[in-house]
């Protein structure tokens, strides 16, 4: 049903300039957007700008008698924000960072028995920390993570945004939590789970010793 | 990585959704956007488009996918057909829905495949011919040659009748069908007494003879039902060889 009313609202647009049609849509995903913007270029002003450009285009596109072509709403926005993103990447001269499939596995997984209990007690508490993390996960795996867990859309609307098939999607997404967690447990970060740490650390350092 | 892990990575993740921490803007930023893209906006649209009979078109033709709408024309057509298919059913020579009400039986024709069962359903539709010519007659609508066209197509019905029957292989559906247009044949007969009487003079009325001849000669060609003489051979072959063995025990033959 609200695929349907963004279809009406984008055909209004279209058709007749519609400004409240287009407000209707921009209320809906502005916010959106912008920390899917944010969680890309990991700044709060380049967010701003280019997701205030990302509407821009959206309305100039719509208002060129494009409406025909865009048959889902929310996936023309979010690839149209994947492009301005790109394009922002080559301005500066970066390279957007992506992955082949077939790479190898990145790190195995750590096996830590505290690992569970240390997570919960982490996620809980610190979402800037996880925030922290988040970025330092490879573009490609982050993007897939923030479309489906953020912003709740589904594997194979996923697929359409960023133009890969649905296998490649729950490929990326695996991936992509693995990197995750590999980079909160590995992290030197010590302010939050030092107790925790100094506990069980401790223990595991008498083991060791024990053995050696 | 397990599933209780993985449970809890994401569901920390969601946590960040709408989070001040993790990239949601704060109003400032928010009323920041909306001054630039608005303002970009209200220089450019238009006021809302007042819907018409073309803006309803265009949008029912955007919203719609073009498989839904192939389908439902599909239905619709067979809804319109099956509708005219009803009303047609009474339609005598002349009515508008006549043709429909041919076309309709036509199509049956087509689809029974089985020659045999085809002769069956061709004759049958023969006798709706009879019918509508009898009920023309009893409207009184005989002077304006409805009752000749139905004659005519009764001839046609029988004659296509006769040879789908010569089509069919299986002799036991040739029997069946044989049998059961050769007795139609016979009421169809009486029928056309009935529609076309002979006068006193044993002449039909000028401009309802031909039809009504060639009505009668495309029932001649309605073969009948082969009489079953096999078994009566047989039987009579066996009560010769009984004979035969009767007199040779009795040595009446001389070998």
């Amino acid at each position: 049903m609200q695929k349907l009313k963004e279809k009406y609202l984008v055909f209004r647009i279209s058709e007749g300039q519609d400004q409240q049609a287009f407000t209707q849509l921009y209320s809906l995903y502005r916010e959106k957007i912008y920390q899917f913007v944010y969680f890309k270029v990991s700044s709060q002003e380049d967010a701003e700008d280019l997701a205030s450009q990302v509407f821009l285009k959206a309305w100039e596109y719509l208002t060129d008698d494009n409406a025909r072509r865009v048959q889902n709403f929310r996936a023309f926005i979010y690839q149209l924000t994947r492009n301005l993103v790109i394009d922002y990447y080559r301005m500066q001269g970066r390279a957007p960072q992506n992955v082949e499939l077939e790479d190898i596995e990145e790190e195995s997984a750590i096996e830590d028995p505290r690992s569970t209990f240390l997570l919960n007690q982490l996620y809980a508490e610190d979402r800037k920390y996880l925030d922290e993390c988040l970025k330092q996960v490879k573009e490609a795996y982050r993007e897939v993570i923030v479309l489906r867990y953020l912003e709740e859309i589904g594997i194979e609307e996923i697929a359409e945004i960023i133009e890969k098939n649905p296998g490649n999607v729950r490929v990326l997404i695996h991936r992509g939590l693995k990197s995750l967690r590999s980079v909160i447990l590995s992290s030197n970060r010590k302010s939050l789970y030092e107790p925790h740490r100094t506990q069980s650390t401790n223990q595991s350092n008498q083991e060791s010793e024990k053995r050696s | 990585m397990n599933h209780t892990e993985r449970k809890a990575l994401i569901k920390a993740i969601k946590s960040l959704k709408n989070a001040p921490e993790a990239g949601w803007p704060s109003s400032d930023t928010v009323e920041r956007m909306d001054n630039r893209v608005m303002s970009y906006v209200q220089g450019q649209s238009r006021q809302s488009a007042r819907p018409g009979l073309f803006f309803v078109l265009g949008m029912t033709k955007y919203l719609v996918s073009p498989r839904f709408a192939y389908t439902m024309a599909v239905i619709a057509l067979m809804a319109v057909g099956a509708a005219a298919a009803i009303s047609s059913q009474g339609a005598l020579p002349g009515d508008t829905l006549y043709g429909a009400k041919l076309a309709v039986e036509k199509t049956q024709i087509r689809f029974t495949s089985n020659p045999a069962r085809r002769a069956v359903v061709q004759m049958e539709f023969a006798g709706n011919r009879l019918k509508e010519a009898r009920m023309i007659k009893q409207e009184g609508g005989t002077a304006n040659g409805r009752v000749d066209d139905a004659l005519t197509r009764f001839a046609k019905d029988v004659t296509e009748a006769t040879d789908a029957l010569k089509q069919a292989a299986d002799p036991v559906q040739v029997k069946a069908a044989t049998s059961e247009i050769a007795q139609k044949a016979e009421e169809y007969k009486q029928e056309i007494e009935f529609i076309v009487p002979l006068s006193k003079k044993r002449t039909r009325t000028v401009g309802m003879a031909a039809a009504a001849e060639q009505a009668e000669q495309a029932l001649e060609g309605v073969e009948e039902p082969a009489v079953e003489e096999e078994d009566e051979d047989e039987n009579k072959d066996e009560d010769e060889e009984k004979e035969l063995e009767k007199e040779l025990k009795e040595g009446q033959v001389g070998l």
